[in-house]
């Protein structure tokens, strides 16, 4: 590109990289000059790939990305002019497509977006969980909590659907979904925790499920129907048992395989790691617990300051992101065991946390829902601010509960009681290394 | 004519050995000439030239001519060393000792033939002799110290020990050359030394023989006359003149000597001793509050839904349930961390109280409405905890009838609600407060008299009447939280009573006006008070009955205060619509004072109505501080 404009000034010698495929070109130096902006740069390789739709690139120097013009770049890393630049590019995420949203009875606590199918699951304070189609429709209502749900969750298996809740009445209730008659019947009911349920994790195989609960214990349960009912039937109370078979005589009852005992006050979330059998929790006693699922023990203990709200775990790098009771995420690198073993501290949010997640696609990318009816996007390669910031609320007052985010569909809902959707794409999965 | 060498004498001149012969012996000559020492020209007229003894006329010899002289002095060989005598006038022939003398004379030597090159001869030698010259035995006074001495160095030791000399101190040494016109002068360092104010140097205006441009015009002149003798910012009037001789005499000498003597006299001779201390240093050594985190120090979530003033609110002890009772008759329990409001009763009247009981096992929300007390059930615990507290609460069938209170089973529309006992008082309620096991309550109704504080057992279904006497207005009671001991404070005092021997064990003496409220350390040993007069006194109660330490930084009536029960923490919330959190270390060591810092001031209501923050209480378990205020709100802060 000699002919890169007439441009007068300095020039840096640049190499471009990309490892998105589609976009790839020569890797020749090109001098380009230092005040040009990722705008500029941007145009110059839509100029170079000859494209029909111009496409925006975010440049990254280093594992950071560009941020005003090449010469602030070479200025505050002290470096010259005469250097070569290594600048890998990536298409610009779109901002996130508002879609329409779905109006509920009441706050919005839980929401998950089907994996497999579009099917949105939402659990709300008015004791319903409810699911949604793509279009607008609530295909089911899911009624027989005492108490407003907290939690909810899907499990797709080859041969059937499941939804889980969890509620405040201190039981999870597993519900069989038929997608073709859009009915879901109550198969079991998971009773043992003595508190509220705050949270649920899958197993990427969907063999077990984890529950958090505000009795400071997480229990494990199975899925596979050959681990149901076992022996410890008779522990239950005679009188328990009565009532629930007064209540609702088709569903049976199902016991824990395995109580987890170590946080001394309540857990409020809980996530697995890919390998199915490590479990990560943090709770109100301030600690983030690594445990192994096999041997049912707590293997290490990390110490943070501040209330863990939410947690969730990315098979792509490893890292746990954890929403606090201030207004920080933090992110924290799984495999680290010794020292301060926080990598970083997102800060844009200006009340409590309440919810993380990280990209499905992206090993960069986050979402995080606050109490401050923001939700945000993060590119943990720009952690200084965050890349988008949408509305998750109607009002100031309005907090942001729950954030899902599945394939290129956002999810949030909160005290607004209205569930929100957003589309995001334009994060290729080639991203990932 | 040698000379023997004497050690010790000098050797003496030798002169030629005189021959005796008459003819140079002058004693017996004839014609001495007896005139004396008269000049000689007197004489030069007469033929004589003087008188002999006998007074006979000397007569002048003859006196050759030249050529007489001439033929002498070819003639007589003597003749170069003939002199004349001129008193006698004879001729006389120099002896050659006499020639050599003259020749000596002449070459300006000594003429006896002194030598001043003599050796040197020590007469009085330091050798001692091998022979003393005294052998006298040594005086008694040699051996005996001097008593002139001795007062002597006494003198100087007590100068010693007083300090006035420091044995082995250098002298200072004044520099050899020093500026002589030097500024800084060293004052003589004198006890009480007032030095004398330095003063201003002369100006250039002061000069007899200023440049023109000092000068004062004519009308600054008449303006400098216009003015008062005080006012005038110089005293003196620029002049010229020709030359210094032309100066006058200073007018102004005698007034100025005066006024200079009239200072003197009238300045004060007393010394006012300026303290040379940092006023920083004064302050006591806090650490920073950012080493004492955690505290609450941010808004969290605000809890919107009552319609009145918000006057009370409890935290469940798990911290997961928030209840408020308000003046819009309406109990509510909140959901802590997501401020969801979660059920609602109506009550008859505006609630003053509500509490949780302390007890996990239970869930017990205590009510206070008027002249009622309710205990309510939430149903939102764990069943088993539901299923405890109805056990407890379960209805009795017959309850005796107290005197103070009447205890009434609720109705089955009040009991579906979740209410499982009503208690009636005869006078209104304004305070209750729970035993750390959940058994047994107090409550405080300031308007009845005697039985002001009642303490009630549920499981009995009983009142009793701690005191017989009313000591005052009873504002709040409190349990201690480990012993059985109660806390009342009245107006102006706290009582500290043990129930079990039934016997006062202290009188805290608070000094401030009015008490509004009361807090006890989890510890037991240390207490907090908020008083309406705006202080704030924590008692060390192993310390003295009076505060360890007031503290004011409220404008108006503290409401209430309260103590963390894990972290050291206490909070005062006011009508000023601000909560204070301090931080408040109590230490196991008996020997070490509580300690005391101020952490954080939040701004949290608005006042409406001259009411800021009516309640405030500390989360059971995390750093958060829970406050209700007149603003209808309840606000979180972590």
């Amino acid at each position: 590109m000699e002919d890169s404009k007439s441009n007068e000034g300095p020039k840096v010698q640049v190499r471009f990289t990309t490892q998105q495929s589609k976009y790839a070109i020569a890797d020749t130096p090109i001098m380009i000059p230092i005040q040009f902006k990722k705008s500029s740069l941007s145009q110059i390789i839509n100029q170079i790939l000859d494209l029909d739709t111009p496409v925006k690139f975010e440049f990254l120097i280093d594992g950071k990305f560009l941020k005003g013009s090449l010469k602030k770049y070479l200025d505050d890393n002290n470096l010259s002019s005469e250097n070569q630049l290594l600048i890998e590019y990536i298409e610009a995420m779109q901002p996130p497509q508002s879609l329409p949203s779905y109006q509920h009875d009441d706050w919005i606590s839980s929401v998950s977006i089907s994996q497999h199918k579009n099917l949105i699951l939402t659990g709300s304070y008015d004791k319903v969980a409810r699911i949604w189609d793509m279009s607008g429709n609530c295909i089911s209502n899911l009624l027989g909590h005492t108490a407003p749900i907290k939690t909810v969750s899907w499990i797709e298996k080859k041969d059937a659907t499941y939804c889980l809740t969890g509620s405040n009445d201190n039981t999870v209730r597993i519900w069989e979904f038929n997608e073709n008659s859009g009915n879901s019947t109550p198969v079991f009911e998971c009773k043992g925790h003595e508190g509220t349920i705050e949270d649920i994790a899958i197993t990427k195989t969907n063999d077990y499920f984890a529950t958090a609960s505000f009795d400071s214990n997480i229990k494990i349960w199975g899925m596979n129907s050959t681990l149901d009912m076992e022996e410890e039937e008779e522990n239950d109370e005679v009188e328990n048992k009565q009532k629930k078979r007064k209540l609702s005589s088709d569903i049976k009852i199902k016991n824990s395989m395995a109580t987890l005992k170590g946080h001394t006050n309540g857990v409020n979330c809980v996530v697995f790691d890919k390998n199915n059998y490590t479990l990560y929790s943090g709770g109100n006693d301030h600690s983030l617990r690594f445990w192994n699922i096999e041997a049912r023990s707590n293997t290490f203990t990390l110490n943070c300051e501040k209330v863990i709200n939410s947690i969730d775990f990315s098979a792509q790098n490893n890292l746990l992101a954890t929403g606090h009771s201030d207004k920080f995420i933090r992110i924290w690198d799984s495999r680290i065991k010794e020292g301060s073993s926080v990598k970083l501290r997102l800060t844009s949010h200006n009340k409590w946390v309440s919810s993380v997640k990280w990209s499905p696609k992206s090993p960069y990318m986050l979402v995080s829902g606050s109490y401050d009816s923001s939700v945000k996007f993060w590119d943990i390669r720009s952690s200084s601010s965050p890349l988008y910031t949408i509305k998750g609320g109607n009002e100031l007052d309005d907090k942001v509960l729950c954030v899902d985010w599945v394939n290129d569909l956002v999810a949030t809902g909160g005290s607004d009681t209205i569930l929100r959707l957003h589309s995001t794409s334009g994060i290729d999965s080639t991203n990932s290394q | 004519m040698t000379n023997p060498t004497i050690p010790g004498v000098l050797p003496r001149e030798v002169h030629p050995e005189i021959n005796p012969i008459y003819d140079s012996d002058t004693s017996d000559e004839e014609t001495e000439n007896t005139i004396g020492n008269v000049p000689l020209e007197w004489y030069d007229d007469f033929p004589h030239i003087g008188y002999d003894i006998n007074g006979k006329k000397i007569m002048r010899p003859a006196k050759g001519d030249e050529l007489d002289k001439f033929l002498a002095k070819m003639e007589d060989p003597d003749d170069w060393k003939t002199v004349e005598d001129e008193k006698t006038g004879k001729k006389i022939v120099l002896s050659k000792q006499e020639l050599d003398m003259i020749r000596k004379i002449q070459g300006g030597d000594y003429a006896d033939g002194y030598d001043p090159y003599e050796p040197y001869v020590d007469w009085y030698t330091s050798d001692v002799m091998v022979t003393p010259i005294s052998a006298a035995p040594e005086p008694k006074s040699r051996f005996i110290p001097s008593k002139w001495e001795a007062k002597r160095i006494m003198k100087i030791v007590r100068a010693i020990r007083k300090g006035w000399i420091v044995p082995g101190k250098k002298k200072e040494e004044k520099p050899r050359f020093y500026a002589l016109w030097d500024n800084n002068d060293e004052v003589e360092e004198r006890p009480n030394h007032i030095p004398a104010p330095k003063l201003p140097l002369p100006e250039n205006d002061m000069s007899y023989n200023p440049p023109a441009e000092y000068l004062p015009t004519e009308e600054e002149i008449e303006e400098w006359k216009k003015l008062d003798p005080e006012d005038r910012p110089k005293n003196y009037l620029p002049k010229k003149y020709s030359s210094l001789r032309a100066v006058p005499a200073y007018d102004k000498f005698i007034q100025e000597r005066f006024e200079r003597c009239l200072d003197l006299y009238l300045c004060p001779r007393v010394r006012k001793n300026k303290f040379q201390i940092d006023p920083e240093s004064l302050i006591p050594k806090l650490p920073d509050p950012k080493d004492l985190q955690p505290f609450p120090s941010s808004l969290a979530i605000t809890y919107k839904g009552h319609t009145g003033r918000v006057r009370s609110i409890s935290v469940d002890p798990t911290g997961q349930w928030l209840a408020s009772g308000s003046e819009d008759k309406t109990l509510r329990v909140w959901e802590v961390v997501t401020g969801r409001c979660l059920r609602i009763w109506k009550m008859e009247e505006p609630i003053t109280n509500v509490s949780w009981n302390p007890n996990k096992m239970f869930s017990i929300i205590s009510v206070v409405c008027g002249d009622i007390v309710k205990l309510i059930n939430p149903l939102i615990a764990s069943s088993e905890v539901q299923h405890n507290t109805d056990e407890f609460l379960k209805p009795h069938s017959e309850i005796e009838k107290s005197k103070h209170v009447e205890w009434v089973n609720p109705s089955t529309p009040e009991f579906n609600n979740g209410i499982r006992q009503v208690i009636k008082f005869e006078k209104n309620v304004t305070y209750l407060t729970w035993h750390r096991r959940g058994d047994y309550f107090a409550t405080v109704s300031p308007d009845a008299a005697s039985s002001a504080v009642l303490v009630h057992q549920i499981t009995k279904r009983q009142t009793q009447s701690p005191f017989k006497k009313s000591k005052g207005l009873v504002q709040r009671v409190q349990f201690h939280p480990s012993k059985p001991f109660l806390f009342v404070a009245t107006q102006n005092y706290v009582r500290i009573y043990n129930l079990v021997k039934q016997e006062l064990i202290k009188k805290l003496q608070s000094g401030v006006k009015w008490i509004s409220s009361m807090d006890i350390h989890p510890g037991g040993d240390n207490l907090i008070i908020g008083s309406y007069d705006k202080r704030l006194c924590w008692f060390d109660l192993d310390l003295s009955v009076k505060p360890y330490k007031t503290l004011r930084y409220h404008k108006y009536a503290i409401r209430n205060v309260c103590y963390h029960k894990k972290y050291p923490l206490f909070a005062s919330c006011s009508d000023d619509g601000n909560i204070n959190i301090f931080h408040g270390m109590v230490y196991n060591d008996m020997l070490q004072n509580p300690l005391i810092v101020p952490v954080k001031i939040i701004k949290a209501h608005e006042v409406t109505e001259n009411l800021g923050v009516l309640n405030c209480e500390f989360h059971p378990i995390q750093p958060w501080i829970f406050t209700c205020g007149a603003d209808t709100n309840i606000k979180l802060f972590s």
